[in-house]
């Protein structure tokens, strides 16, 4: 900045003031003419003592000839490399310590002379800054090692890049992840990274058959200590193994850490130098705190096999989803009545609760220790008021249990109202999950983030000069990034208002107004939004700034400076807008509703389009939310979709998101782009029209893949996108897939549930209808006998009751067999005793049996088909299947024929039984096999478990069954059982 | 003569075995497999002093037969005794002169025969 020099500089005093950047003038002969406040504190002396003193006084010795001579030269030359340009210089303290600072000098003429005006700034903090900037690269490195992790689907796809990231960040030959044997407690290379040189790749494959136990030397020992370990002289290190390797091929240095989380250690991470490694303190912690990271991943790695473990099952049992209910790794429980009493609490759940009874006791009775928590109260307002609880890192005492003392975690969570049908709460779903590790590891990362931020900030001061008098404007280059412009850009006072958003304008007029009033006092602070001239990019400035008013009370200078405030602006709107967003997606189970009330939040604070495209649970595109600043645009949206659905694999810009799950962001979306998107003509014109100028694309995942694609568009508006709105947008996106993820979740939970309930009432009935008639039959015999009527019943009544006792006591045996395989198959414990077997005589041997069945019902049974089909297969289970089926197609299709046949096709065994009944709806073929389905109503007999366990009986054969039906046309079922491997 | 019993229920079993204690009592008790051969049964025979009524069956279940046993003005005043296997609130909306739930003690049913049917 320039300030014109004056005879006394008395009067600018104030002004110069007004700068907390260090600024003095010379005149020609090089002596200080005035100096401010801050350069004198900067240089330990008193304003007054400063003017009069030659500039060189204040500049270490060995500097002063050189600048002397510099100097002259100017005055007589006008000839500067240094003129207007900052440089790097010690300056002189009082106390004789020199202090780094920036130096700019600007030539100045008027009043008949020349002048030289010098701004310092005092460069300390910075350096200080850059210092711990440096340091940060190890946090960086550390960031790096995590996002590698963050994508990474197996352990053993992420420890080479991981391995490979720090190395190289730091600047190590070589690195090794020894990992503990699978049941041992022993160490051995599981991956290696290496620069390629001989002698790395010489230390590897001497490392390579190597393991260690936890009390060895290294890395034996570091698991042992649990912390970051270096060693600077390998050679002559008593604690490490390899000493003679290490050697041999020059290494010297070497820092191993140990890979662990709050369970277990996984093992240990080495990375090893040719270089003396200076012992950094930093780095080794650091080095500990990504050891942890890697730990916590590897953890959740196993979570997640678990989990997957989990689906498959749930998948194998299909709707025996309470087990996926179970064995989520969120703690889930619902809670009902007035009184809130456990009704469910599965698994996880249990555990956190240390194991103590919940079901059928009250929250209170059950864990008093929630009540200081005020988790029972949390509780108690969801049902009072219906409004759902949402638990961010929420404190809670897990309870003491046997073997473990009771211990603060953090937990995430949501409790959720259940309505009945009236609407009023009867209950409560509580969903949460243990985000301790997380909480304690930000802990640790939050003190780096804050100093790199700070680092940051300093850079991006700009300062600005006006003269109201003249209008004319100076800005610094940071100044003008401000506003989106270069360097060089000219720069006027309406080019800059230009930029200001418009919704602020008024705002920052007023305020100027304000302080270029005299009255007013002459001050300037205000925050506000621009709009890149050049780049169009949103930012959030402040600016702060003083008026200095002549003696008749005339502005003559304006004068501040301006530093970018988005991301902090960003970081509080983002926070706040989570928030909202997070309340709603909480409110309800209803998430279609929820989607769309979270996209008209959006609009139009970060769009001017907010959509959510959303597939159901079978992956099918299900439509979309959509708000739009304008509704009639919404409307063209809506009409775009309809005209032109989603196609899954399509290469179009949502389609890939879908497909490959990473954000897609597109800063400009260019006409040809469009043309790609377009799939005809009138597609491109409602595109145009719809008029996209920025666009982010971000996927909703859940462990099942990407389940929905949030997009946000600037049109109007023309904001544009940058990838710093990536990771907020990531966010939203993933509150919002949580949101679904448990709506879902409930909604198979409740089904679930209700095909529960459902079977228990038609279990009972089943049960209780025959014992009914044994009961009648026993009591009428017992009355006979009582009255003494018992002798004169005839003999052929007796024979035929006992007949029908036997009958109904077969029943129940059969119900109490179909309900303990049930039982069996749920509970993994299905066992097949296999033998060689003929299943021509099997089937015969079922025939035979179900003869008098069929003709009672008027039907036949014949077998057809190859002989000599043989494997080795459990015979009472296939005559199990066999007999259902065939009883089946009696009790569906009666009086038909019936079909059995055997035949041998491809190295599978196949049996088919067939009717000509009246088949079976294709909408009902799929669910026939389902736990608890059965296509007959209710009264018709059977549990409807049939055919389930035929099918996990079969498939414990390594086979399938199926059914192949034509409404009115009978049905076929197969078995297909496996030869191959089964002899 | 013989105080005549109509007993609607699908289960051979059940049907057959209430039949014989209610015959063996001195009464006649007549099978009906559900509500339709009841409807029919009542329409072309007349009335008896007592119908018991299982809910669950096929063809026409037991609510929809007191419906239209109900709906007829020569039927509708024939009391009408529930078995149910389902539990009692099974039979909440079917209005019924007495309710039996299953599994069956003679003694609870000769009570309630003896009830609407006396025999001296």
């Amino acid at each position: 900045m320039i300030i014109e020099p004056a005879s006394s500089g008395a009067e600018f005093q104030p002004l110069l003031d007004a700068f907390n950047d260090p600024v003095l003038g010379t005149g020609r002969d090089g002596y200080i003419h005035y100096a401010n406040g801050a350069v004198a504190r900067l240089l330990g002396w008193d304003v007054t003592e400063l003017v009069g003193k030659p500039l060189v006084s204040l500049m270490p010795q060995r500097l002063r000839s050189a600048h002397e001579a510099g100097f002259r030269r100017f005055m007589t030359t006008h000839e500067s490399r240094i003129i207007g340009r900052p440089i790097r210089v010690p300056a002189l303290h009082r106390s004789g310590v020199e202090i780094e600072v920036e130096l700019t000098l600007s030539e100045v003429h008027g009043f008949g002379s020349t002048c030289v005006i010098a701004v310092l700034r005092d460069l300390r903090d910075r350096i200080e800054l850059e210092r711990k900037i440096e340091a940060q690269r190890k946090i960086l490195a550390q960031y790096a090692a995590v996002a590698v992790l963050a994508d990474a689907t197996s352990a053993v796809e992420a420890m080479p890049r991981v391995l490979e990231a720090t190395a190289q960040a730091l600047k190590w030959e070589l690195g090794i992840y020894w990992a503990q044997t699978p049941g041992g407690d022993r160490l051995a290379v599981a991956a290696t990274w290496s620069s390629g040189s001989t002698a790395a790749r010489r230390f590897l494959a001497g490392s390579a058959a190597l393991t260690f136990a936890r009390g060895d030397p290294m890395p034996g020992a570091v698991v042992a200590a649990n912390e970051a370990v270096w060693s600077r002289d390998l050679a002559n290190d008593p604690r490490y193994a390899r000493s003679r390797l290490a050697q041999e091929l020059g290494f010297r240095s070497a820092l191993l850490f140990p890979v662990y989380c709050a369970q277990r250690t996984w093992g240990v991470l080495e990375y090893v130098s040719m270089r003396e490694e200076e012992l950094d303190e930093d780095l080794r912690r650091t080095m500990t705190a990504l050891g942890f990271q890697i730990g916590q991943f590897l953890e959740r790695l196993e979570t997640e096999e678990a989990l997957r473990r989990a689906w498959a099952q749930a998948d194998a049992g299909r709707k025996n989803l309470h087990q996926l209910f179970e064995d989520a790794p969120a703690a889930i429980a619902i809670i009902r009545g007035p009184e809130m009493r456990y009704e469910l609490s599965n698994a996880t759940n249990q555990e956190l609760a240390g194991g103590r009874q919940l079901v059928g006791r009250t929250v209170r009775e059950a864990l008093p220790e929630l009540e200081a928590d005020g988790i029972t109260s949390a509780v108690q307002h969801v049902f009072d008021t219906g409004e759902p609880f949402v638990a961010r890192e929420y404190p809670v005492t897990r309870p003491e249990a046997p073997g473990r003392a009771s211990k603060e975690i953090f937990m995430n969570g949501v409790v959720q109202p259940l309505h009945g049908p009236t609407g009023a709460v009867e209950g409560v779903m509580l969903f949460a999950y243990d985000v301790t590790d997380l909480v304690l590891s930000r802990e640790r990362v939050r003190d780096a983030e804050e100093r790199l931020r700070l680092a940051v900030d300093a850079a991006t001061v700009g300062t600005w000069d006006y003269h109201p008098q003249s209008g004319v404007v100076t800005a610094d280059p940071r100044y003008r990034r401000l506003f989106g412009l270069g360097p060089d850009a000219p720069v006027t006072g309406d080019i800059l208002a230009g930029a200001i958003h418009p919704e602020d304008r008024a705002r920052v007029d007023a305020a100027v107004s304000r302080s270029l009033d005299p009255h007013a006092g002459g001050e300037f602070g205000i925050e506000y939004r621009t709009r890149g001239i050049e780049d169009g990019v949103e930012r959030w400035v402040a600016v702060r700034g003083r008026t200095i008013f002549d003696e008749n009370g005339q502005a003559v200078r304006f004068l501040g400076t301006g530093v970018d405030v988005t991301s902090e602006r960003r970081a509080l709107t983002h926070l706040q807008f989570l928030a909202e967003a997070s309340t709603v997606l909480s409110s309800s189970l209803d998430y279609r509703a929820t989607l769309d009330e979270m996209a008209r939040l959006a609009v139009p604070r970060f769009a001017d389009m907010c959509f959510v495209e959303l597939t159901g649970e079978d992956r099918s595109f299900i439509g979309a939310a959509v708000a739009h600043v304008d509704p009639a645009k919404a409307r063209l949206a809506r009409e775009v979709r309809r005209r032109y659905p989603l196609v899954r694999g399509s290469v179009a810009p949502i389609e890939r998101v879908f497909e490959t799950g990473q954000p897609l962001l597109v800063p400009t979306v260019t006409e040809p782009l469009l043309r790609e998107m377009a799939r005809d003509e009138d597609h491109l014109r409602m595109l145009r029209e719809l008029g996209a100028r920025s666009m982010m694309l971000v996927p909703l995942k859940t462990r099942g893949g990407t389940i929905a694609v949030l997009g946000l568009v600037h049109s109007e508006s023309g904001r544009r996108y940058t990838p710093e709105d990536l990771p907020f947008a990531g966010e939203v996106a993933r509150r919002a897939a949580t949101a679904v993820e448990n709506a879902r979740l409930y909604e198979r939970a409740t089904k679930a549930v209700g095909v529960r309930d459902q079977f228990l009432s038609i279990a009972s009935h089943e049960l209780r209808t025959p014992l009914t008639g044994l009961i009648l039959h026993l009591s009428t015999l017992r009355r006979a006998i009582d009255t003494g009527r018992f002798g004169s019943i005839p003999s052929e009544k007796l024979a035929e009751r006992i007949r029908l006792m036997d009958h109904q006591a077969s029943r129940l045996s059969a119900l109490i067999d179909e309900l303990l395989d049930v039982s069996r198959i749920s509970s993994g414990r299905l066992e097949l005793k296999r033998e060689r077997l003929d299943l021509n005589g099997l089937v015969n041997d079922v025939a035979a049996s179900m003869t008098g069945e069929a003709t009672k019902a008027g039907a036949s049974i014949s077998i057809t088909g190859e002989s000599g089909v043989v494997g080795s297969w459990d015979r009472s289970r296939l005559d199990q299947i066999v007999t259902n089926l065939v009883a089946n197609a009696i009790k569906y299709a009666p009086g038909g024929p019936i079909w059995i046949d055997v035949a041998r096709r491809d190295g599978t065994a196949i049996i088919t039984v067939s009717d000509r009944g009246p088949g079976i709806p294709v909408a009902d073929q799929g669910r026939i096999f389902d736990q608890f389905e059965r296509v007959a109503p209710p009264g018709q007999g059977g549990l409807g478990l049939g055919l389930w366990i035929a099918r996990r009986i079969v498939e414990a054969h390594g086979g399938s069954i199926g059914v192949a039906s034509r409404p009115g046309d009978g049905a076929v079922f197969s078995v297909r059982l496996p030869l191959e491997g089964s002899q | 003569m013989k105080k005549l019993v109509l007993v609607v229920d699908d289960d051979d079993s059940i049907r057959e075995a209430v039949c014989d204690v209610l015959n063996d009592e001195g009464y006649q008790a007549v099978g009906a497999e559900n509500g339709r051969q009841a409807l029919d049964f009542l329409r072309a025979e007349g009335g008896p002093c007592l119908i018991l009524l299982d809910l669950m069956m096929p063809v026409m279940d037991g609510a929809t037969f007191r419906a239209k046993q109900l709906g007829d003005p020569h039927l509708s005043r024939i009391p009408v005794a529930i078995i149910t296997a389902a539990g009692l609130q099974a039979a909440h909306g079917v209005p019924a002169h007495a309710i039996l739930a299953k599994p069956l003690r003679i003694e609870t049913l000769l009570g309630v025969v003896q009830q609407f049917c006396p025999i001296s």
